[in-house]
């Protein structure tokens, strides 16, 4: 009898959710598979860090896809526009384009790698997964784990991968930059997942059902760095994981420390995660890869913290000297 | 029966106590393992004894315990969490916001920013 009652009390305590008990496939890949798999067909090793540390030194074979050209002032107009509709960071045609310039096709394994300084190599996780390309890992440790183990870098036969857009009879196209619109037989077929992203109107429509991630710094959450935003802070509601934390330095800490950093923050599985961070790829779409990897239904902000703050109807909360906040009690709100 | 009585009563006690420690577990329970957000005076006690929060030098945290001391008058005892020390000693002496996980006076602190004095971050640090 004394024992029942105990153990109903002891119930009351906070949900602690256990990790799986190892990585699912598909989320990571060690330097060891890596350097077995390099020179097979059907495997395509994609370098996400920037164009002038992929030309100083790179993974033999590999080619790169810088995140700059998502930000190209040229297409940011379209590109936000189309953030703002569908809630994801650029367009089919877009990603068609770049993925069929970078050699992946529907049979492709693709391994990506970053430095792990910043989760470079997530956005293109994040872009193959939304468009409907399962067969995509990351390089446990990035470039630095790769080199430091003495494995074979060059700076030689360089491929970047940058789209661009050109008007061709009248129309605007997607092209591999520099050369004209690419054959209509494309290798990469998008099939977009809306499922992994999530525009403001959905937010505001399922705010209920959901939970926000930031996924920046402290000192952003806070306000203390509004990070060229138009307002600093975070949308009420949200919880603060600053990526880093989960990463350490090796892409990504052990499922069973992640899951009691999850756990600690108030993440749980009975709502639908959001992440986001500034502009909606880099840190947010880490939390898409880590947050699938650990069994959460989760999507990604596409607009992130830029397009909240940037909406002026929309309350945004910052830290107050005196206050106490728990995370759970309160509820996105307009 | 006289037995029987004191045996009844054991067993009373004891039911007693479980649920008693039960209990306590549970408001344990609710009190560690969630990260809550703080604001406060992050300071030395020395410093907070003698009313300098304004002017607190890291130096008085030698020989003295780092305390948060917030807007409802309440104090809390620093322990680190997952954040880095420098973190800590760089927010020392201000006004600060704090995520930390609390057990009973204290906090682990998993992360600390002094508020005031914005700094500045392009955004194509995403």
């Amino acid at each position: 009898m004394a024992t029942v009652f105990v153990v109903a009390v002891s119930g009351c305590a906070a949900e602690k959710l256990s990790a799986p008990d190892a990585i699912p496939p598909g989320y990571v890949v060690t330097t060891e598979e890596l350097a077995a798999l390099a020179g097979r067909p059907n495997v395509v090793i994609v370098d996400a860090r920037s164009e002038a540390d992929y030309r100083k030194f790179h993974i033999s074979g590999a080619v790169n896809i810088p995140k700059a050209q998502l930000r190209d002032p040229k297409i940011l107009k379209e590109i936000l526009e189309y953030k703002k509709k569908e809630g994801f960071f650029i367009p089919p045609e877009m990603a068609e384009v770049l993925f069929s310039d970078a050699g992946i096709g529907a049979n492709t394994r693709v391994v990506v790698y970053d430095s792990i300084a910043f989760p470079d190599a997530s956005i293109i996780w994040a872009l193959l997964k939304y468009y409907g390309h399962d067969n995509v890992q990351v390089l446990k440790g990035g470039f630095e784990k790769w080199a430091s183990e003495g494995r074979t870098v060059t700076g030689e036969r360089p491929k970047v991968v940058e789209v661009a857009q050109v008007v061709e009879g009248g129309v605007k196209k997607w092209a591999p930059k520099g050369r004209k619109p690419a054959d209509p037989t494309k290798s990469f077929v998008a099939r977009p997942r809306p499922e992994l992203a999530a525009s403001r109107e959905w937010i505001l429509k399922n705010k209920e059902t959901i939970r926000l991630l930031d996924m920046r710094s402290f000192e952003e959450y806070v306000g203390v760095n509004p990070a060229g935003n138009p307002r600093g802070g975070h949308p009420p509601g949200t919880i603060s994981v600053d990526w880093l934390q989960l990463a350490g330095n090796e892409t990504v800490k052990s499922l069973q420390e992640m899951q009691k950093i999850l756990n600690e923050a108030g993440v749980t599985k009975d709502k639908t995660i959001v992440t986001y961070c500034n502009i909606g790829f880099g840190r947010s779409t880490y939390g898409l890869f880590v947050l699938k990897m650990m069994g959460y239904d989760v999507r990604v902000y596409g607009g992130s913290f830029e397009d909240w703050s940037g909406a002026t109807e929309l309350r945004v909360a910052t830290a107050e000297i005196g206050s106490f906040k728990d995370w759970s009690a309160a509820n996105i709100s307009p | 029966m006289g037995s029987r009585t004191a045996k009844i009563a054991g067993l009373g006690a004891l039911l007693l106590i479980t649920i008693v420690a039960g209990i306590l577990t549970a408001r344990a329970a609710e009190t560690t393992g969630k990260e809550a957000l703080m604001t406060g005076h992050l300071c030395s006690e020395r410093c907070l004894a003698g009313g300098r929060l304004s002017a607190c030098d890291i130096e008085s945290a030698v020989d003295s315990r780092v305390v948060l001391f917030t807007g409802d008058r309440k104090l809390y005892h620093i322990e680190l969490g997952r954040a880095p020390q420098w973190k800590i000693d760089s927010a020392f002496g201000k006004q600060v916001v704090m995520k930390g996980t609390l057990e009973g006076s204290k906090i682990f602190v998993n992360d600390v920013v002094a508020l005031g004095g914005k700094k500045k971050l392009s955004k194509a640090c995403l």
